[in-house]
């Protein structure tokens, strides 16, 4: 009995120590929500995204982490001409990204452009340049049983590219 | 009957130290991923608790491209202790880190930080905007490592979108100029490659960049956002420099991330990436470093403005107990 249980947890310290060796990065990483993976199965999984930074809805918010999928490899950002911020290949949350480093004499006019796959998202933003903008996300999802409505206030952000 | 009640004794003996090798080697392996980023990024700017907002960025240097800065951004950085540079012309900024460093030798710095466009990988570029006529630069790694060793600073962190790429071999001492990058704009105000004879093997300065490429993001906050103590105190440290208080800063996701320690950094040094990332980390993440940022400048700025409380302690317990006590100097 004592072999067989000591072998028990001989096997079990094994797993541990692989799951250490090489699940446990990963894993941290999903359960702190900044896992890349976890963040495209989350929007595959549901239509719904929220452009909110609301705590309530953080685990919403990890879908924007995406390739914007109309940019091509050496695409000309959103931000680099004067015409192109309309086209919404900034971010997939339409927030102020579409026009982030752009000056304000050369900044596009229109943001409110950017459709998800499936969600119908609408989104005003008060002002591109100013340092701290107010998103108002209202989400119509097909696959959310309510509609959320949440004001947060979000900082300007600009992409380094 | 002795030597058979000896044999599962000594098993025993042998299974507790296999179970006991096991978990040290559990502990060990959970933990060896990010000691290594830890460990580069201490030895780039070691993990001194600041007690002063005019400290926290003492030895360090931060280069922006400024169309990633907003007004005043440099005086904020200044007022951390920072040394701050801005300027779309890399030779500018060159030379500025030289000027530094001879006019300020107390405040030297040893550490490079560049918060700077990273052109899809193709050349690390400082500009004033996207206008194809706007001042422009560009830089390689292998020039940084040549310039920047003279002036005794042996580490430079890349804060750019797909960092790793710059490191690539072919474009390592000199950059592309017909890479066919539309993020490759114009270098109007040049470009700084290594000399030829530059052998980046044998040289001192460390290059450090994000392990995975991906795009890097800085956002736009406002002094009234921290604390009133950390207003207070970076007024205080403006004023002692004779520039004027800061209004608004620009701050990075990395930044936040190395000055808070964030366990989910992962930095490579002198390591090149091939692929190019499109990947960029959700708007909530870099709230959440910057709130992070905020809550860490007024814990500091708090550390600062309290009373020295092992004064008034050991006055306290000198009345008390006269014989016990032991005179402490007050921290800071």
């Amino acid at each position: 009995m004592t072999n067989r249980s000591t072998k028990l947890i001989l096997i079990a310290l094994l797993t541990l120590a692989m799951t250490s060796l090489f699940g446990c990065k990963s894993l941290r990483d999903r359960l702190s929500g900044n896992d890349n993976n976890s963040d495209n199965t989350s929007m595959a999984s549901s239509s719904t995204y929220s452009d909110n930074s609301s705590s309530a809805l953080s685990s919403n918010s990890s879908s924007t982490a995406s390739t914007p999928s109309s940019t091509d490899i050496y695409g000309t950002p959103a931000n680099a001409g004067s015409n192109t911020g309309a086209t919404g290949t900034g971010n997939m949350t339409n927030n102020t990204n579409n026009n982030m480093n752009t000056p304000a004499t050369t900044g596009s006019t229109s943001l409110n452009t950017t459709n998800g796959s499936m969600s119908s998202t609408t989104s005003s933003t008060t002002d591109i340049n100013t340092a701290a903008t107010t998103d108002t996300t209202v989400n119509t999802s097909m696959a959310s049983s309510s509609d959320t409505t949440t004001t947060t206030t979000k900082h300007r952000r600009m992409r380094k590219e | 009957m002795g030597g058979q009640a000896r044999v599962p004794v000594l098993h025993r003996r042998t299974m507790k130290r296999l179970i006991a090798l096991l978990l040290f080697a559990a502990a060990t392996s959970a933990f060896a991923l990010d000691s290594s980023s830890l460990h580069l990024l201490n030895q780039a700017w070691p993990d001194v608790k600041s007690m002063r907002v005019s400290e926290i960025g003492r030895g360090v240097g931060v280069v922006f491209s400024p169309d990633l800065s907003v007004p005043g951004n440099c005086r904020f950085y200044q007022s951390l202790g920072f040394a701050c540079f801005q300027d779309a012309s890399w030779e500018d900024v060159l030379e500025q880190i030289h000027t530094h460093n001879v006019l300020f030798p107390e405040h030297r710095i040893a550490t490079l930080v560049l918060e700077t466009h990273g052109t899809n990988g193709n050349g690390l570029k400082l500009q004033e905007s996207y206008d194809p006529a706007a001042r422009r630069s560009y830089i390689s790694v292998g020039a940084l490592q040549e310039r920047l060793e003279p002036e005794g600073i042996y580490f430079v962190i890349i804060s750019a979108c797909n960092s790793g790429r710059l490191l690539r071999p072919d474009i390592y001492n000199a950059l592309d100029p017909n890479n066919g990058d539309k993020l490759f704009l114009p270098a109007t105000a040049g470009i700084v490659n290594a000399s030829e004879g530059f052998d980046a093997v044998h040289s001192p300065v460390l290059i450090i960049t994000p392990s995975s490429s991906h795009i890097e993001t800085t956002l736009v906050g406002n002094v009234k956002e921290l604390s009133a103590a950390a207003r207070r105190a970076v007024a205080a440290s403006a004023k002692a420099q004779w520039i004027a208080p800061p209004t608004e800063f620009a701050i990075s996701d990395m930044m936040v991330q190395m000055l808070t320690r964030d366990a989910h950094l992962q930095l490579a040094a002198n390591k090149y990436v091939d692929q190019l990332s499109r990947v960029i980390q959700p708007q909530d993440t870099s709230e959440r470093n910057f709130a992070r940022f905020v809550t860490y400048v007024n814990a500091v700025a708090a550390r600062q403005s309290a009373p020295a409380p092992a004064t008034k302690t050991a006055h306290k317990k000198s009345k008390r107990a006269p014989a016990k006590t032991s005179p402490k100097s007050p921290a800071g």
